[in-house]
């Protein structure tokens, strides 16, 4: 009969099994059984399947419900504070075993925080915008070469944003038109002058981008002759004063009265460069300029009405160019929404691509959590290296009647503690460094202090730390036997240090990489730096002609400046020394090749530039006054001959398309180094040197060698001041232009120090951690050695060549990776260096040298230790 | 005087296991209960108050032996101990005393529950 009793369901059982106080367990159980199987006969099993099922959930009572853990009935708390307080023992017992655990958690956990603070300011860029998530920016797609694929574009001409805002006011609540590029100009106030950047927009604008007015209202702007100012730069001009309703001098030209003052906006917004809104009817020129379709020259914002999506409005404006204006070609708009202003900006094809940023958040998150994950996997080892010392507490503990789980419970107390030292260390470290981090990755990153958010993050990084980190010495220390344990027979098994060993060869393989690709790339930026330009950096200062009060006096202020005797020479341009702007086809020359269609870099000179910047002549001769005939000569770079060509260049001829000055044929005569004006990675650009005799924007000025700087530019600004009292002048130092070019790299070279430098660290960390576990259990064997007669130095030598071997294993694998890496990172640069196998040695003797210090601290105590310690205790 | 504590189901469980007298475990006491009150009693609510009785001293248990028809599984049975025995008992008494007090009127009228 048994056999076909039918049985209640299982998982009521189950359930009922889960939740039931043990001890009442075996009885309940047989009473619902029992009930159950005289409702089955009387009923039938579905009825009493049910009435099982309802029993079961009547018995989910107190009293009947298991208590929380085994020995609940003793309050836990007690034996919580007693794990704190043996935790906070154990880390006062052994301070330097302590500084380091707590040391190089805190060092991880500062990395990842930093990081994660880098990565969350990333991806609230822009969100300081009020409408952020209804704001976008119209931008069109087109194919403008055949064969190419399409092309995306967010330079629009006007008439579209007046179109736009004229038909769909029921889906754009604002349309706003900004000129589409930062304009740097000069305010004048008093007798002071002030270059700042700022845009030109539509007054809507404040309202749409929700500009915190602290003075003034938004809608500032709607006078032709209004001005919006940000709080900083308003403090710089007025000082005190009241800013409302001053009249500033807007580059020479109009006045503008200022109608509001904005809260300064933050660095991760992209009009944070803005110092300036002014009316975008000061850039145009009347209202017909709204109506424009052939001049590509706006950025065009929109805000959406509440609820409306980005998709179907794209689909709804598509075709605005194409219905306006047609120019042979298929133009399709589109809204390109805020929030993927930052980070999904990149177009191929006309669709988003993975951008650089993009993948450096990734990147960055990847190193992050690396670090961290390092950090802890050292943690874990350092810890379960000292559980030798701790074997005897464990075996007293559990013959006293601990359970295991109690035990787990203790080890996890005693790392979350670390974890909340470590990460109070992390927050001063990183209150420490977090402004020389902004400097490094180029951001305004604050530590949210008053965000209650990020304090509950920090608990719960804290407790995911301290769990994730103690968890192995947890389960691996109360595993032990209380027997075994108290006898003192523990061996931890051959293959305990299998992992550590492994953990450090990775831990040295990224390190090395990391500190030769850091080695490479400074050495590369260096290669660079010193990289010949062709014309003389030191004592040049190069000066844009803003102010019209400079124009037309070009020989005065030459012979007044020669006067001061510190100025050796001025000469002009019409473009600086820092950009390669202004390139032009269209030249030919005898014996061009068929269809050689190069571009040249264009500029202009006049007369004394050549001296003024130093450039060095090759073959020919510069400019020349007596020389009349010049008007029509050229002079052209070392890379220009050679795209060109010529056999014997000078005296040679060259056609232009394009008028120059007046003339459509030029005579070499003279060949100067390369200029390196633009990026000094790359490769320099062909140059040609018209002559004129206009005054250009641009001003050089040559200082004498031998006159102390300071003194110099002062005579020099003096002699301005003079000549030109209410100029605005801007001398820019050539040296420091240069040496701006290089900011992007040298970047990349501080991060690469940074992760190497906390790669090296931590991997010690690691290595200390493995070296005290290997040499604590070789302990015995090193005293028997010893009064066997062993020197101190052999037992050294057994000790280290273990770790001697790892790292030179760790080299081994590194040196491939970190070349193949730096290859491709160096073959970006048309500049580049060779790559010498020298550096690859040292780094390695480096890392071993690093080694045997680390290392080298427990083979000396434990070599040097007395045996008669290490033998006595049994 | 010591203060029994006893609630009005608790009181009926005693009471039904003195009446069931050595054969007094949970499906028992609870079939007894039954018939008697026709109410019906959970499983839960019993146990329950089996439990906090045991640990108020009004009841002991032992186990018996396992039978075919609960699969295997032991009964529990209870018996009331002399607290217990004290503890009805002065229930019964702090009732009567109420009962000899109540006025006839009362009483009759409680008879007729149109009012």
């Amino acid at each position: 009969m048994s056999a076909q009793r039918r049985l209640p369901p299982k998982f009521a059982l189950n359930f009922f099994k889960w939740f039931c106080n043990p001890d009442m367990f075996d009885y309940i159980e047989g009473d619902l059984l029992e009930e159950y199987f005289v409702r089955a006969r009387d009923l039938g099993k579905r009825k009493a399947d049910w009435r099982f099922i309802w029993d079961v959930l009547l018995l989910c009572r107190p009293g009947i419900i298991r208590p929380i853990g085994i020995f609940s009935h003793l309050t836990t708390l007690g034996m919580y504070k007693s794990y704190f307080k043996i935790g906070y023992r154990n880390l006062s017992k052994n301070k330097g075993y302590s500084f380091i655990n707590i040391g190089g958690l805190a060092i991880g956990m500062a990395v990842a925080l930093l990081i994660g603070l880098w990565v969350y300011d990333e991806l609230t860029y822009n969100t300081y915008h009020k409408n952020y998530d209804r704001i976008a920016q119209v931008m069109f797609t087109a194919q403008f070469e055949e064969n190419a694929g399409l092309e995306t574009n967010s330079v629009v001409p006007t008439g579209l944003g007046t179109y736009l805002k004229e038909t769909y006011s029921t889906q754009f609540e604002d349309v706003v038109l900004v000129r589409s590029r930062l304009e740097e100009r000069i305010f004048s106030y008093e007798e002071d002058h002030y270059i700042e950047n700022g845009y030109y927009m539509q007054p809507e604008g404040a309202k749409l981008f929700g500009l915190e007015m602290i003075a003034g209202t938004q809608d500032g702007l709607n006078t032709l002759t209004s001005v919006l100012l940000s709080k900083s730069f308003s403090d710089k001009m007025f000082g005190d004063r009241d800013p409302i309703g001053q009249v500033v001098r807007f580059n020479e030209q109009v006045d503008l009265e200022v109608k509001g003052v904005y809260k300064d906006l933050p660095r991760n917004s992209r009009f944070h460069e803005a110092d300036y809104f002014a009316p975008l009817d000061v850039f145009l020129y009347g209202w017909a300029d709204l109506f424009v379709w052939d001049n590509q020259n706006m950025f065009l914002f929109v805000s959406l009405h509440e609820g409306l999506s980005f998709a179907e409005t794209s689909e709804l404006i598509a075709n605005s160019i194409n219905d306006n204006v047609d120019r042979g070609l298929d133009i399709q708009a589109f809204l390109h929404p805020m929030r993927d202003w930052h980070l999904r900006s990149e177009f191929e094809n006309g669709q988003i691509v993975t951008s650089d940023s993009e993948r450096f958040v990734w990147i960055f998150s990847a190193l992050g959590i690396g670090v961290l994950f390092l950090a802890c996997v050292n943690f874990m080892n350092l810890s379960t290296a000292r559980s030798e010392n701790r074997t005897k507490e464990i075996g007293v503990r559990k013959s006293m009647g601990s359970v295991r789980s109690q035990l787990v419970q203790q080890f996890l107390t005693e790392s979350v503690l670390v974890a909340g030292f470590s990460y109070l260390a992390a927050i001063i470290l990183i209150g420490l460094s977090i402004s020389w981090f902004n400097d490094l990755a180029g951001k305004d990153i604050h530590i949210p202090w008053f965000n209650p958010f990020f304090w509950v993050f920090g608990l719960g990084f804290t407790l995911f730390t301290g769990l994730i980190a103690g968890s192995y010495p947890a389960i691996y220390l109360s595993s032990f036997n209380p027997i075994r344990s108290l006898k003192g027979a523990f061996s931890p098994g051959r293959y305990t240090a299998l992992p550590r060993k492994a953990l450090v060869v990775f831990q040295f393989t990224v390190s090395i990489t990391l500190i030769i690709g850091t080695v490479i790339i400074y050495q590369q930026i260096q290669f660079v730096k010193d990289r010949p330009v062709g014309y003389l950096r030191d004592g040049l200062l190069m000066m844009p002609k803003v102010s019209s009060e400079l124009y037309g006096k070009y020989d005065v202020f030459r012979n007044e400046l020669l006067k001061t005797g510190v100025v050796e020479e001025i000469g002009e341009s019409n473009y600086p020394l820092t950009n390669t702007l202004g390139n032009n086809g269209g030249f030919s020359w005898e014996g061009m090749e068929q269809g050689n269609n190069i571009s040249f870099n264009t500029i202009t000179v006049n007369h004394e530039y050549g001296k003024a910047i130093a450039w060095e002549l090759i073959a020919g001769r510069d400019f020349s006054r007596e020389n009349a005939s010049d008007e029509n000569s050229i002079i052209i770079t070392e890379t220009a001959l050679e795209k060109m060509g010529l056999q014997d260049p000078i005296g040679k001829i060259v056609q232009t398309e394009k008028n120059y000055w007046g003339a459509k044929q030029f005579t070499i005569i003279g060949i100067v180094k390369d200029l390196i004006k633009g990026n000094p990675f790359e490769a320099s650009t062909p140059a040609i040197m018209f002559l004129s005799d206009d005054e250009m924007q641009w001003q050089f000025i040559r200082l004498k060698e031998g006159y102390p700087f300071g003194e110099a530019i002062a005579k020099v600004e003096k002699t301005f001041k003079e000549l030109a009292p209410g100029a605005y002048t801007d001398f820019q130092v050539m040296e420091e232009e240069y040496i701006q070019k290089f900011k992007a790299e040298e970047r990349i070279g501080k991060l690469g120090a940074f992760f190497s430098s906390f790669a090296i660290l931590i991997s010690c960390l690691g290595l200390f951690g493995l070296a005290s576990f290997l040499t604590v259990k070789r302990s015995k064997e090193i005293g028997v050695r010893k009064v066997l007669g062993a020197s101190t130095e052999s037992i050294w030598h057994l000790l280290t060549k273990e770790f001697v071997a790892l790292v030179v294993l760790a080299s081994v694998i590194a040196a491939p990776i970190a070349y193949y890496f730096l290859r491709r990172w160096i073959s970006n640069y048309d500049y580049q260096m060779d790559i010498s196998l020298w550096i690859f040695l040292w780094t390695c003797l480096g890392a071993m040298v690093i080694t045997l210090l680390t290392v080298g601290y427990h083979a000396i105590k434990s070599a040097a230790a007395n045996p008669v310690n290490s033998l006595k205790s049994e | 005087m010591k203060n029994f504590q006893l609630g009005e189901f608790e009181e009926i469980v005693m009471l039904t296991v003195g009446i069931l007298d050595n054969t007094a475990y949970s499906v028992a006491i609870k079939n007894e209960i039954e018939s008697r009150l026709t109410r019906t009693v959970s499983m839960g609510a019993l146990h329950t108050s089996l439990k906090r009785l045991e640990g108020k001293g009004y009841l002991k248990s032992f186990a018996g032996e396992s039978t075919e028809e609960r699969a295997g599984r032991p009964k529990r049975f209870f018996e009331i101990t002399a607290l217990g025995k004290k503890a009805i008992h002065h229930s019964k008494s702090v009732r009567d005393a109420f009962w000899s007090e109540l006025p006839q009127t009362i009483l009759d009228l409680k008879i007729h529950p149109s009012i």
